[in-house]
């Protein structure tokens, strides 16, 4: 873990990565460590995700008080959860659609197929969401 | 494979902490007959709803796979609650 720190922070030196990069790296190592799925560490961040990660913080200044959200959900969940969606009947399909369009949003999901929602999952990767507020912090990515 | 363990972990405000570990396939298998039950009654629905209750059965299979790794955690004040599933 050290060595992760030590690289990081040359990268950071020779300017191959910006300070932001270099605090969001330290940041992952630091999650993965407590976690008891240590063994890939390295690789996994490499290599194809495994997880997508939300993690939301909020500060003290929230009106819910300071707080903190971390949910790790494998990939192959959100696969296996598309795989639900070929089991919805066509009519409630319909129904949903008719609902959409009656609320402003012109929908239609019956044209969307599981290889479609596949391949949105296949490039998640490529995906980081960030949202940064005085109070509240969102960070949603692949890892 | 299919999740060995769910663990929980639940500190209150005052300060304690509950743990609970949850070894799934003995608790699956102490269940069995409920499920069995369970499974007729989502047949039958399948059939209503002209879903095949083989692939439906598959999916869910599935999904009870894929869930190995979830993990969530929960910090608010001095309130906590993880759900970790290995």
């Amino acid at each position: 873990m050290n060595q992760q720190r030590r690289d990081i922070l040359q990268m950071l030196s020779e300017g191959k990565i910006t300070s932001e990069e270099a605090e969001r790296l330290l940041a992952a190592l630091d999650r993965d460590q407590p976690g008891p799925v240590g063994s890939t560490g390295d690789p996994a961040a490499k290599g194809a995700p495994k997880y997508l990660r939300v993690v939301v913080d909020l500060a003290e200044n929230n009106p819910d008080g300071p707080g903190r959200v971390n949910v790790r959900v494998p990939l192959q969940l959100l696969r296996a959860g598309v795989r639900l969606t070929s089991l919805i009947p066509q009519h409630a399909l319909q129904q949903a659609s008719d609902e959409m369009r009656k609320s402003g949003v012109p929908f239609d999901l019956s044209q969307l197929k599981p290889e479609d929602l596949e391949a949105l999952i296949e490039h998640l990767h490529d995906m980081t969401v960030e949202v940064d507020q005085p109070d509240v912090k969102v960070h949603v990515y692949c890892e | 494979m299919i999740p060995q363990l769910i663990t929980v972990r639940i500190r209150r405000p005052q300060g304690r902490v509950i743990r609970i570990w949850i070894p799934v396939v003995p608790v699956l298998l102490l269940l069995s007959p409920l499920l069995i039950l369970g499974a007729l009654v989502v047949g039958l629905a399948c059939l209503m709803y002209r879903v095949n209750p083989l692939r439906a059965l598959a999916t869910g299979w599935r999904v009870l796979w894929a869930m190995s790794g979830t993990r969530v955690d929960v910090e608010q004040g001095n309130t906590a609650l993880l759900v970790n599933i290995r």
